[in-house]
């Protein structure tokens, strides 16, 4: 048993799958490669009104003055093939792409339709039409013994056609459906002849007399028997849509509702192929000719609709952009689905995918360097770390001190950045000793010094511009407050107080 | 002025008329602790701070040693394989005395005010991955925290009980209403400290215990020096 997807119009639906509502307003498709430009297809209500094909834009809009019109677009109907695909691969591997717009299914290796009814044929052609649905596609499906006429029930008849008598259904075809050419096709209506019964009550003999040989292929497609080996086509894993805003966009309301669509197609798409996604790619084009990109990366691959939007729009609601957007797309990096074993004795994240979305609120309250796990650098200058995303999962469990470790020094608190002071130094007991500082005056600590423990000279990084040094004092004042005084070339400041 | 016996007569009241706000109390005191790293502090509370619950450490002036308890709970953490996030309210963490094992098990947020901080403890406390949260107030300065209106706090205790988080606020002075456990710090390192070994600072840390919403702490631990 064989179905074929077919998708009226291809063209037109790749364009339309973005703006659904256009299907009952007049729009016209514009093929933009022709000079005068010429449209190549039209709605059901831009027809009514009298817009044909292979009109001009002018001549249309001159019938329909509330014509919307819109160009066809290769990178789009690329993106429905991917789409159309990967939906028929959710319920059959053997795929043929006979034509844009056309997919030919092989149903023989199905265990769920062997020896199946009518009935339950339809049924699965149904779930088939309505997961098509689901992405913005019309299809019409036929299902039939062989691929011809599995194509013929697509073409002809209702949305879903199961073919049960080959020889009464193809009689009953209009005889366009041999696809004769132009004058065979004149000659036929010229002798009365409408449907491919009335071709096959002539006779190939006597047809062939009068049209020639044109006439084999004739009765060799209207053979209930005429097959033909199918070429499978491998799963595309390209999950990528782009569309462009005319005129440009300046609220991200209208970029929000597009994503958020796109992400739900991604999410059926995905789930059903057995993929999930790795990361997200958002492309986006500006009214003043400049581009962005972003990659946002996932912490565990997902295909669930709502963490991959959520990632989306936690990015959104940082970007600014200088001018509106004319243009964007969004692309998908399939993966295939992880599993992990966590361990036993050791914590783990709940939940990855919530954990991100935290950090993302968390980066655009703060800035993106205000957040993180902080890693220390390899620089001998004290306070000298980096801030990067933290790794819960392969962070190492520390082991307990057995009590030979070396003495831990007591941790200050920080003033960043440091508190610049003016500091009065005392005189040394030695001429070859420094003069410590005897009493200290800064926005967080001033007052006489008490007590003064130093210093300790540290350097480094000589090789760079002379580098840098530094003197270090820690300080009690008369209050008792103890602090850390830095001297270095540029002079005094206070950078850390004891509590 | 209401009397003492007016205030006991009128919490014998309220409990009698609500008791489902004070068995939630009691529910709580059944709950194991999260040892801190401190052992005078653990052993006031009753093996350290109650789970799922809000504890206040209150740090009277510069030298009260908070720093040292937060890094003391920082260690005790990653000794115990969890992870801890600091919503650190004035950027003041000191990362010099922490090894780099510990800090891979720490999420920290920088803030540069009271009220970021606020916001950020917010949304820290709507994810579950985090049992521990620490929000340090120590450092921010006082017209900050005037700005901080008493209507903060028990929505964040809503946001935190929802998740079971265990959430230790840092401040100066006494801030957060209602809250469980209330612990005053009150010993004021000196230069002499800065020479001797972290850990070891920590026995001489001053502890005063203000408030107890449970019944696990030991009576005679009421200070613990």
């Amino acid at each position: 048993m064989f179905a074929v997807i077919h998708l009226p119009d291809f063209s037109l639906q790749a364009v339309l799958r973005h703006e659904p509502e256009l299907w009952t307003q007049s729009v016209a498709l514009v093929e933009g490669g022709t000079h005068p430009p010429r449209l190549c297809a039209r709605t059901e209500s831009a027809a009514r009104t009298g817009v044909s094909v292979p009109m001009t834009p002018t001549q249309a809009q001159a019938r329909c003055p509330d014509l919307i019109i819109r160009t066809r677009s290769a990178s789009q109907e690329a993106s429905a093939t991917d789409a159309l695909i990967q939906c028929a691969y959710g319920f059959t591997p053997l795929v043929e792409q006979t034509r844009p717009g056309i997919l030919t299914l092989d149903l023989g290796a199905l265990a769920e339709l062997k020896g199946a009814d009518k009935e339950q044929f339809h049924v699965w052609a149904a779930r088939l039409a309505s997961a098509l649905t689901g992405h913005q596609f019309r299809p019409r499906i036929g299902m039939g013994p062989t691929p011809n006429l599995a194509q013929h029930a697509a073409h002809w008849g209702p949305p879903i056609q199961i073919v049960e008598q080959p020889e009464l259904f193809l009689r009953q075809l209009p005889v366009a459906a041999l696809h004769p050419s132009s004058d065979v096709a004149t000659l036929f209506s010229k002798w009365g002849i409408q449907t491919v019964g009335e071709l096959l009550d002539l006779g190939q003999a006597e047809v062939t007399e009068r049209i020639g040989l044109e006439a084999f292929a004739l009765f060799a497609a209207a053979s209930p028997k005429a097959t033909r080996p199918l070429r499978w086509v491998r799963l595309p894993e390209r999950f990528e849509e782009q569309y462009p805003f005319d005129p440009p966009l300046e609220t991200a309301e209208q970029l929000l509702f597009l994503l958020r669509r796109w992400i739900d197609q991604f999410s059926q798409r995905l789930e059903g192929i057995g993929l999930v996604a790795g990361g997200l790619s958002l492309r986006w084009q500006l009214e003043d000719g400049t581009t962005g990109q972003r990659l946002l990366p996932l912490p565990h691959p997902t295909a669930q609709a709502d963490i991959l939007f959520r990632l989306l729009q936690t990015f959104l609601e940082t970007l600014r952009t200088d001018a509106p957007l004319t243009g964007v797309s969004l692309a998908l990096e399939p993966a295939r689905p992880v599993h992990h074993q966590f361990s036993l004795f050791e914590a783990a994240i709940k939940d990855p995918h919530q954990l991100q979305e935290t950090l993302g609120r968390l980066s655009a309250l703060l800035g993106p360097d205000r957040v993180g796990t902080p890693m220390r650098q390899d620089r001998h200058h004290p306070d000298c770390f980096v801030l990067t995303p933290p790794h819960f999962e392969q962070a190492p469990v520390p082991l307990p001190s057995n009590g030979s470790r070396l003495p831990r020094p007591l941790p200050f608190r920080r003033l960043r950045p440091a508190s610049m002071a003016r500091v009065e130094t005392g005189q040394a007991p030695l001429a070859s000793l420094p003069e410590p500082p005897h009493a200290l005056a800064s926005p967080s600590v001033s007052g006489p010094i008490r007590f003064s423990l130093g210093p300790w000279r540290q350097s480094g990084e000589w090789w760079e511009n002379g580098g840098w040094q530094r003197e270090e004092w820690d300080v009690e004042t008369h209050r008792g407050i103890t602090c850390r005084l830095v001297r270095t070339a540029e002079g005094w400041v206070v950078t850390g107080i004891l509590d | 002025m209401p009397t003492a016996a007016d205030i006991v007569d009128l919490r014998r009241l309220l409990n009698e008329r609500f008791p489902q706000a004070h068995s939630r109390a009691a529910a709580s005191a059944s709950l194991p602790a999260v040892p801190t790293g401190v052992p005078p502090l653990d052993a006031l509370l009753g093996g350290g701070l109650p789970r799922g619950e809000v504890t206040e450490l209150v740090g009277d002036g510069p030298g009260s040693g908070t720093a040292q308890v937060l890094h003391a709970l920082i260690r005790q953490t990653a000794l115990s394989g969890q992870f801890l996030a600091l919503i650190d309210g004035a950027d003041s963490l000191d990362v010099d005395p922490i090894d780099d094992e510990t800090l891979t098990r720490l999420l920290w947020v920088r803030c540069p005010s009271a009220s970021m901080a606020l916001k950020a403890v917010d949304i820290l406390l709507r994810d579950r991955n985090f049992p521990l949260v620490v929000l340090d107030l120590k450092l921010n300065p006082a017209t900050e925290l005037r700005g901080i209106r008493a209507s903060v706090w028990p929505r964040l205790d809503r946001l935190r009980e929802h998740q079971g988080t265990t959430l230790l606020v840092i401040t100066p002075q006494p801030l957060v209403s209602g809250v469980a456990v209330r612990v005053r710090l009150s010993r004021q390192l000196d230069l002499s400290m800065t020479r001797e070994d972290a850990g070891k600072i920590l026995w001489q840390l001053h502890f005063e215990l203000e408030r107890h919403g449970a019944s696990q702490a030991s009576p005679s631990a009421k200070r613990v020096a």
